[in-house]
């Protein structure tokens, strides 16, 4: 990383056409000519400039080049969704053996089992079951690998929503954007490597500690996209800056910058920090640019469920998501759901209200977003990862909602380089904990990591005197899944 | 180039020698006793002004490396300033030290310079680092930490009073067993409650990973040593067993965390009454109904207003027999709420309501004003009928409300876009209802027309004409009484409420080392004790005595730290300060003297300073001294000679200080330089942190809100930074971009990045424009006629020094062009005068807003 090590070199070749390129004093041009100049030179790309976040080899062949993470925020029910568990209706009512009070989250949740509502189909060639609740994704059926044995170690939102961003139930540590950031850098020289978007409810509980870049550069930690008004914060220049006036700031900034270069030519990081300003320039360009969606077909728009009320926010976010990794960006993570409780997937208090509420929300935008990337042939190289953070209890909490479970849940990954059409891992008969080849979420990060061309084992950072690791000091890939 | 390469060799060979090359467990020299090393003696030595120089110029020598040259007096006393207290120094000042020609200037200058309250504050931020300070608690709702802020000051304080080091550390572990009457003293131990709250599965388990915290934090904070990592098996590479680190916390281990009053009996009673009265309104606030209430609803001019900010005002009008029919009304919700949690506060339109509260009703701002409902309402109570809809009102904007019921479809339009569109069977007939819950709104243009186009209402009926709920007391604004019980904390705030440590009881709580961390998984019993390696430092445990309210174990502990025998303490500590004052310290990992830590680059100066700090009874401001007044602290830092270059070439990171290394400034400091170059600096010390503003989008788009909304700034928010609030959660974006730390864990040494959005938001944030506009309007007001004077002002106000005659000719261009470019672009509403001033302040403030983002600005040399 050039801005981790001043000393590499890699903004030699700035400087020096900086310095040639200090020549006449500011004011023999006049503000006509001045602002003609920049309208011809000023915005051209300049390769020869690069970028902080450039992009670096993967330790070996890359399944994919990007991610796409749809957490499902609150955690969304497993036996209601992907998880078919037929049993759980000889069961209604009645005390299942495996339930343990101390799983729980909540003191008024039963132990009695409760069934889901919605009927499960199979689909696609694969057959895969799949809940009524879900129509669209149904229709994706034969890309989704679907990892029923997922579990984790805290029945909390933040320290689940932690583990599953870091590996780690603690706050602090890099979010695995970060670490895919560090490791592969970002294709696009004008854009985040990193994107958050969020629901439109708010945020996850623990705000930005699920995107940060801890211990690694603040460089790699995930950069907040909105969809509506600028994209990034302070991107746009201030409503009272004309285009002229910003060009002669720019002008006058570069020439005083120039100078005091040439007093100091020695230092690396002066060049760097002026070579951060033209991207930042760029960025002004291609930041808005990538999440313009006014270019997309009414056609492309149906198809993410833009139109309808329900679907309209989110199919835009995953469009937006598309136009972002086809632009170079490395990891995009969404959130569905926000604030807490029914607002999120978080359904104590009513499981089918919530559930309805946000099923309909993302169905048809992932199901499009799965559609679309084929379509386009760019599902090979975008690893889409599906999930919340625990899964929900298959027994009801008060009359009508599920706790939160621990134990076992449900994510999806679909595309870059896994077997689609397939499940992977089992719970017990009632959907409760993982039984069959379970999968923590270190085994998770690892084979998304591997999927990307990263052996999890060797992206470390050395910090505190250890090398650290998004898997700490466990993580197997899950082979099996891999196509 | 021959000659050349000969040194690169003996270069590499010493840094084998220095540096590579492992010793072995209690050899390890950070292990060992510091002794005061002799000063070396070198010939012809016209270079070195103070001990320190004679260290490290003889490592020069070996290595066959020069020192730069002395910096220009103007670099220097800007460097000192910026250095010391993180503020440049004012040109008057600039202009004496040049032309003081005495030989004791420079000393003269740095003991006043160390006397200035702003060391403490910048200094004072150097700590917070390392003491990981917030004042929230991170977790998941990430609440406010009330007290914290003694801490800060507390630190501020010490610092500026020069206390010594090992009593301010011997406060920070045990000051509560130290001196139990002194507030201050109880203050100090905020060190061990700064961690972030854990909350994960059972307390028990909270309770070790926030001690873990503590040891983790104090072991190298204090001592540079790695403690932490022995917690689930002995460390891979320090001689550091795991039982070393169940001794550790075996000292901890009664430790509890207590909110502390220690003042006058006043103070006591005014705690009482604030507490009582916080009770008596969060009871009201439980009253507070969700049943409809009366507004404020006048008709005026043709539009209908409501002019109470209550709960649930509601207005019913029309014809309880209307069945088919479509209404349209634009309306304006003139007052919003920014009360986290209104999930019910926003816009109400009722259909075929039978009274104020029955009927279809559509609810817009829902959730906190981020999504619309529908619901069928029944008496107050609520069926929802579909899922909610993404969507807000904004404030002070007509929104075009349309809504059709036909047979049992319905459907509701906002601003021209379908938001619902179903079919229910709940009511068939009914009027209208109007509403809003913590809102003022507006209403204009309604009609309501039949299924056959004929107009059943085309204004709003008379007030008279409609039905109001009762007026109630209980109704009256919550807003209010949350203001008052917001007051209440901020009073309570001020009060000398400590967030600090004490023991839970005088008898110590068993330790047994924890097998693989695993608390549940006891094994052996341990008694309390430092590291073994250091155990050539004699320590004691006695029982504690009759009486006493704590273990006395911390006290102990406190003392084994700070005797002066102990290896590490001091020189742990002259290692930090050589780090801040050249952004590197002799050993590069400042919390690391173990074996896997980086040796010293100058093992002999490293142990004469720590013997210096000893023997001159732990003073940091001595040691200040030292380094301020050496010829190595007085380098330039630009390498322009032929000499320089070739040391720089040899010498890249400036390990062997063969020249000041020049670094960017701290996030603080920059946003400090602006406001001190504004002018609009607000020197105010201490107290509860401020909030300066934050993108409404940040803060929006977290439901509890975690920052408060500030429309403008004032005097108030334009304090340092250091006074800045530490939400974890919300980390202050100028500084968290420009790398402040994230305060989970201690900060030993920030890292410096180059990211393009720290060019976007010093080019872009109002902060930066707001600044500079303020700047070039202080500069033009203050009698700057001329352009030219106007630039060198601006130039002495940014970058403490004056401008040579390129720079000012440059700049007095850009002024001219800049005023062209806004002639050009302006409207002349104003008056001919007016306009006139306008333009070239406005012109100015862009050469304002360009030296902040300079090069020049943001890097110390």
């Amino acid at each position: 990383m050039s801005i981790l090590n001043p000393n590499a070199g890699d903004h030699f070749v700035s400087r020096r056409r900086l310095l040639q390129t200090a020549g006449a004093g500011f004011g023999t041009l006049a503000l006509h000519s001045l602002l003609a100049e920049e309208n011809t030179h000023g915005t051209e790309g300049e390769s020869d400039l690069t970028s902080p976040l450039h992009a670096k080899e993967p330790h070996f062949a890359a399944r994919a080049k990007s991610v796409i993470f749809i957490f499902a925020y609150g955690g969304p029910s497993q036996v209601d969704l992907l998880d078919y568990k037929p049993e759980l209706a000889k069961w209604h009512g009645k005390s299942i053996p495996v339930f343990n009070s101390e799983d729980a989250f909540n003191k008024n949740t039963k132990d009695t089992a409760m069934m889901s509502p919605y009927e499960f189909k199979q689909h696609g060639e694969s057959g895969l079951f799949i809940s009524e609740l879900f129509p669209h994704i149904a229709t994706c059926a034969d890309n989704l690998c679907v990892i029923n044995s997922m579990h984790c170690e805290s029945n909390n939102h933040a320290p689940a929503l932690f583990h599953m961003n870091t590996g780690f139930v603690l706050a602090g540590r890099p979010s695995m954007g970060s670490w895919v950031s560090y490791g592969l850098g970002s294709v696009s020289d004008s854009l985040p490597a990193f994107v958050v978007m969020w629901d439109h409810r708010g945020g996850p509980i623990g705000g930005s500690q699920n995107w940060t870049s801890g211990f690694l550069p603040a460089a790699f930690q995930g950069t907040q996209y909105r969809s509506h008004g600028d994209p990034i914060i302070d991107l746009a220049k201030p409503s009272g800056v004309s285009n002229e006036q910003q060009i002669l700031r720019r002008k006058i900034l570069e020439n005083l910058n120039r100078r005091h270069l040439e007093r100091n030519p020695l230092e690396q990081d002066l060049a760097a920090r002026i070579q951060s300003y033209e991207l930042a320039y760029r960025m002004q360009m291609a930041a808005p640019e990538a999440v313009d969606l006014s270019r997309e077909s009414q056609e492309t728009l149906e198809m993410y469920g833009i139109g309808r009320p329900i679907s309209t926010y989110f199919g835009r976010q995953c469009l937006m998501a598309r136009r972002l990794v086809e632009r170079g960006v490395r990891f995009v993570q969404i959130y569905s759901g926000g604030a807490d409780q029914q607002l999120s997937w978080d359904a104590h208090s009513g499981l089918q209200a919530n559930l309805e509420q946000h099923c309909p929300e993302v169905d048809q935008p992932v199901a499009g977003l799965i559609k679309d990337l084929e379509h386009r042939g760019l599902l090979d190289e975008t690893l889409i990862i599906w999930g919340g953070e625990f899964g929900r209890m298959p027994t009801n909490q008060g009359t009508i909602g599920r706790d939160h479970n621990p134990r076992g849940f449900t994510m999806f990954l679909a595309g870059g380089g896994v077997k689609g059409g397939t499940v992977y891992g089992k719970t017990d008969e009632f959907g409760y904990a993982a039984a069959e080849s379970p999968v923590s979420i270190h085994d998770l990060h690892a084979t998304c990591l591997h999927l990307l061309g990263m052996d999890h084992e060797q992206l470390t950072f050395h910090h505190r005197s250890r090398d650290m690791r998004l898997t700490d000091v466990a993580g197997n890939v899950i082979s099996e899944i891999i196509a | 180039m021959v000659n050349f390469s000969g040194k690169i060799i003996g270069l590499v060979l010493l840094m084998l020698i220095s540096g590579a090359v492992v010793a072995q467990d209690s050899d390890h020299w950070a292990f060992n006793p510091v002794s005061r090393p002799s000063i070396p003696k070198l010939t012809n030595d016209h270079w070195s002004l103070t001990p320190i120089d004679k260290f490290i110029s003889q490592t020069h020598r070996q290595l066959d490396l020069s020192p730069s040259d002395m910096a220009q007096r103007g670099t220097l006393i800007r460097r000192l300033y910026m250095d010391l207290l993180g503020l440049p120094p004012s040109r008057e000042e600039v202009e004496q030290f040049i032309s003081d020609d005495s030989p004791t200037a420079w000393s003269r200058l740095v003991e006043k310079v160390l006397a200035s309250p702003h060391y403490g504050e910048r200094w004072g931020r150097h700590w917070l680092d390392l003491a990981r300070y917030a004042d929230s608690n991170g977790f998941e709702f990430d609440f406010v930490r009330p007290y914290a802020w003694h801490y800060r000051d507390w630190v501020i304080r010490s610092l500026n009073l020069d206390k010594p080091y090992d009593e301010f550390v011997r406060e920070q572990i045990a000051g509560d067993e130290i001196n139990r009457a002194d507030f201050q003293s109880w203050v100090a131990t905020g060190f061990c409650r700064n961690g972030p709250t854990v909350g994960n599965q059972t307390l028990e388990k909270n309770k070790y990973d926030e001690l873990h915290d503590v040891i983790s934090s104090v072991s190298e904070v204090f001592l540079g040593l790695t403690i932490g990592c022995a917690r689930c098996h002995d460390h891979k590479f320090d001689p550091i067993s795991q039982k070393d680190y169940y001794r550790m916390l075996a000292i901890f281990h009664t430790t509890g965390k207590r909110q502390h009053l220690i003042g006058t009996p006043e103070q006591t009673a005014a705690y009482k009454a604030l507490k009582a009265r916080e009770k008596e309104l969060n009871e009201q606030l439980k009253q507070l109904t969700n049943q409809a209430s009366r507004g404020d609803w006048q008709i005026n001019d043709g539009q209908l207003i409501q002019s109470a900010f209550t709960n649930n005002a509601r207005i019913w009008f029309g014809n309880q027999q209307w069945s088919d029919y479509t209404l349209e009304v634009e309306f304006k919700k003139t007052k919003g709420t920014k009360e986290p949690f209104s999930f019910n506060a926003g816009v109400y339109v009722s259909l075929r309501a039978k009274d104020y509260q029955s009927g279809y009703t559509v609810h817009l701002g829902a959730s906190d004003n981020r999504e619309h409902g529908l619901a069928y309402e029944q008496n107050g109570g609520i069926i929802p009928l579909a899922p909610r809809v993404a969507g807000s009102i904004l404030v002070n904007q007509w929104h075009k409300l349309k809504a059709s019921v036909r047979g049992n479809r319905i459907q509701f339009w906002l601003d021209g876009e379908l938001l619902f569109d179903l079919r229910d069977a709940h009511s068939t007939t009914g009027g209208i209802s109007f509403g809003n819950w913590s809102c003022e709104t507006q209403w204009k243009n309604l009609t309501i027309k039949s299924v056959d186009g004929e107009l059943l209402l085309h204004s709003f009926m008379p007030i008279t004409d409609c039905v109001e709920p009762e007026f109630r007391q209980a109704d009256i604004n919550s807003d209010v009484i949350k203001q008052e019980i917001s007051q209440i904390k901020r009073d309570l705030a001020g009060l000398p409420l400590a967030m600090s440590i004490t023991d839970d009881s005088s008898t110590p709580r068993e330790t047994h080392i924890h097998i693989r961390g695993d608390f549940k998984n006891k094994g052996e019993l341990v008694s309390p004790g430092p590291p073994q390696v250091l155990e050539t430092i004699p320590v004691d445990f006695p029982e504690a005595k009759e009486g006493d309210s704590t273990t006395g174990r911390r006290r102990v502990f406190a003392s084994w730290i700070t005797d002066k025998q102990n290896p590490l303490t001091a020189r742990v500590m002259v290692n930090r300060i050589w780090q801040f004052h050249f952004g590197k310290g002799l050993i590069e990992t400042p919390s690391n003297f173990g074996l896997t830590g980086f040796s010293p680059s100058h093992p002999q100066l490293l142990d004469w300073l720590a013997a210096e700090f000893v023997d001159h009874n732990w003073s940091i401001k001595h040691i200040h001294q030292l380094i301020l007044n050496s010829a190595t602290y007085k380098q330039s830092s630009n390498s322009r000679t032929r000499s320089e270059k070739v040391s720089r070439a040899l010498d890249p990171n400036a390990v062997f200080l063969t020249r000041y290394p020049k670094r960017r400034h701290d996030a603080e400091v920059i946003r400090d330089r602006i406001l001190s170059a504004s002018g609009a600096i607000n020197f105010q010390m201490y107290g509860q942190g401020i909030h300066p503003r934050i993108s409404e989008s940040i803060i929006g788009t977290s439901t509890t809100r975690k920052w408060p909304t500030v429309e403008v700034e004032g005097p108030e928010h334009w304090r340092r930074s250091v006074y800045i609030f530490v939400r974890r959660s919300v980390l202050f974006p100028l500084l968290e971009s420009l790398d402040a730390p994230v305060t989970t864990q201690s900060c030993e040494r920030r890292m410096t990045t180059i990211v393009p959005t720290q060019a976007l938001q010093l080019l872009n944030n109002p902060f930066s424009n707001d600044q500079a506009y303020m700047m070039a309007l202080d500069v033009i007001t203050n009698q700057r006629e001329s352009i030219r004077d106007q630039v060198i002002e601006v130039y002495w106000r940014a970058l403490s020094r004056h401008p040579d005659e390129s720079e000012i000719k440059d700049c007095m261009d850009f002024v001219n062009l800049a005023i062209q470019l806004h002639k050009s672009q302006k409207n002349s509403d104003l008056e001919h005068d007016q306009n006139e001033q306008e333009i070239r302040v406005q012109a100015l403030s862009d050469l304002c807003h360009t030296m902040f983002n300079l090069n020049e600005f943001v890097y110390h040399e």
